[in-house]
């Protein structure tokens, strides 16, 4: 049934097909015939129930690398106040003279070396880390973004940065491209000047090429009720994690259109959208995604989610933003499982956490009126692949096997 | 006195001298459609033993102030410093490293003297430039008695002429 499926999905694609141009430079009919040799091989003959037809009308892609959307430019003008300062540097200030020299051992041990790597994080003063247990420390207040430009969208609705019904007032930021006013994205505002989130960073660079070779947090986006891939009033966009390992070529590229199963029971949720012009945009809902990357396990809650998805002509490949409002305490959990990342990053927890409270945008607490959650925005590229959504004859052991690495 | 080294008035005066000298090193930003800040970044080190890394005695005290120039691609610089306990030896901007870790020396400041104030400008690397805005350079003053280097400050950045007035509309302001 599998099969099946497999060659319905490529069915629709070719019907899909004949309405794009091709950047491959094939013809329709070269990809027909393509396809029409796929459905040879898979044995998929006779007509399709109209219900089989409403299963197959979907497009599938497996996110292949996400970054957090931060507008950066090469002389850090958005950064007038200088480069966050990291954990180590604080840490190694508060010692005397005679400390310094001994703890860095006369400035020989690097900031990841043991034992200078721990002893940064645990100066609270009852050498608590600082990590954990954010405010027992008061540090200098975070260095965040000072400029107009940032990548995002404008999830408030307006363009003045006046506080709303569900928001509280904040500089907004406009589109590099001077296309979209009224950026909401105090998530980079908060991470825009720290080092290992920038271009030149390492941090998510790593995570990206982690979540790859070891095909864990893998996303899935399942594009249903899709009538037209090119204009559609009305589709339903889920988000799943991969229980499938990923497809690569020998090239180490991600194959288009590998079959990926989803881990059932986890995550899946659905919001509403349309396609125009190969454009995917959704309606603004609730989503939890996975988050694996840099030795961390979590996950990513996102209210008011909404994606923008350009698929590329031959519909190998998609790119685009996802945006919504990142609960703080959901952002700090993943802050405290990658502590790791600290030195590495070159910023510092108790300024970090004061400042991504003060930040905070979205969501007022009906007692405080505080607001509790960031706007974000995430740029993401895809590969296109078939979701495979349980149809109940999946195996649990094969399952098991893929996420964990372990064999049965 | 030793040779080498000028007798100081106190570092208050000093400061009213240099922010005079400073204004004819440091050009007010002109406008630039590139950059949001006329293409210049400011950096300064405050120059203390208590900055070393090795335990040093000295009650030597200073400040350096660096200007970069995006447009030109340079830096300028004026290092002055008081109460070293011997002969300086040599003033360079050490780097890439993280505060608290040692580094090469990557550019010399003393190339026009070593008497306090040291002034003087050369052109820069897209490298170096990038490492003192990732904050990874200091300022090291060497001495005969502290050769490993008597004063060290890490090079900060400067907010710009015009931040404060950004930061209210552009930025978010702090509870400082």
């Amino acid at each position: 049934m599998v099969m099946s499926m497999i060659a319905k999905n490529l069915l629709l694609r070719v019907t899909g097909s004949q309405l794009m141009q091709s950047d491959s430079g094939m013809s329709w009919m070269s990809q027909f015939s393509i396809t029409a040799l796929g459905l040879l091989m898979f044995g998929a003959v006779g007509e399709l129930s109209d219900a089989e037809a409403a299963e197959t009308n979907k497009l599938g892609f497996v996110v292949e690398s996400w970054y957090t959307a931060i507008y950066d430019t090469e002389y850090m003008e958005e950064c007038p106040e200088g480069i966050a300062i990291g954990n180590d540097e604080i840490w190694f200030n508060s010692l005397t003279p005679e400390e310094k020299d001994i703890e860095t051992e006369g400035g020989t041990l690097q900031v990841l070396d043991l034992p200078r790597r721990p002893r940064q994080y645990l100066r609270g003063p009852n050498n608590e880390d600082v990590c954990w247990h954010p405010e027992s420390v008061i540090d200098p207040p975070m260095r965040t973004v000072t400029g107009k430009y940032s990548y995002g969208m404008n999830l408030d609705g307006n363009i003045d940065g006046r506080a709303t019904q569900n928001s509280c007032a904040h500089n907004n930021f406009t589109t590099p491209d001077g296309k979209v006013e009224g950026v909401d994205n105090q998530l980079y505002r908060l991470m825009g000047c720290v080092y290992g989130y920038r271009s030149e960073g390492y941090l998510e660079h790593h995570a990206n090429r982690e979540r790859q070779d070891e095909s864990k947090g893998t996303i899935l986006i399942d594009v249903g009720d899709v009538d037209d891939p090119q204009n559609d009033e009305s589709v339903t966009v889920s988000f799943y994690l991969s229980a499938t390992p990923l497809h690569f070529d020998t090239s180490g590229r991600i194959v288009p259109y590998g079959s990926y199963q989803i881990v059932n029971g986890r995550y899946g949720a659905t919001v509403s959208g349309k396609i125009s012009n190969g454009v995917l945009s959704t309606d603004p809902g609730d989503v939890i995604l996975p988050f694996y990357g840099n030795d961390g396990v979590t996950e990513m809650v996102f209210r008011d989610f909404r994606i923008e998805m350009e698929i590329n002509a031959d519909g190998t490949r998609a790119k685009g933003l996802w945006a919504g409002y990142r609960p703080v305490l959901d952002f700090w959990d993943y802050i405290q499982k990658v502590q790791h990342d600290v030195p590495v990053g070159q910023y510092n927890c108790p300024s970090l956490y004061v400042a991504a409270h003060q930040l905070a945008d979205g969501y007022p607490d009906p007692e405080t009126g505080e607001c509790t959650a960031l706007s974000s925005a995430v740029t993401f590229e895809a590969v296109a692949g078939f979701i495979i959504v349980d149809d109940g004859t999946n195996d649990t052991e094969r399952l098991a096997e893929n996420i964990m690495g372990v064999s049965q | 006195m030793s040779k080498g080294i000028r007798q100081f008035k106190p570092l208050k005066s000093i400061r009213s001298s240099i922010a005079a000298l400073m204004l004819s090193l440091f050009v007010t930003p002109q406008s630039n459609a590139e950059d949001a800040w006329g293409g210049i970044r400011l950096f300064e080190a405050d120059l203390s033993a208590r900055n070393q890394t090795i335990l040093t005695q000295s009650d030597g005290m200073g400040r350096a102030k660096v200007q970069f120039d995006l447009n030109e691609m340079e830096i300028k610089w004026e290092v002055e410093y008081e109460n070293l306990t011997s002969p300086p030896t040599g003033i360079h901007i050490h780097g890439p490293a993280q505060p608290g870790t040692n580094a090469v020396a990557i550019i010399d400041l003393g190339g026009n003297g070593l008497g306090s104030p040291v002034i003087g400008k050369m052109p820069i690397t897209d490298a170096h430039i990038q490492y003192m805005l990732l904050g990874w350079t200091y300022v090291l003053v060497k001495t005969e008695n502290n050769d490993h280097g008597e004063l060290r400050g890490k090079l900060d950045t400067v907010p710009p002429p015009g931040f404060d007035e950004a930061q209210q509309k552009y930025g978010h302001v702090h509870d400082r």
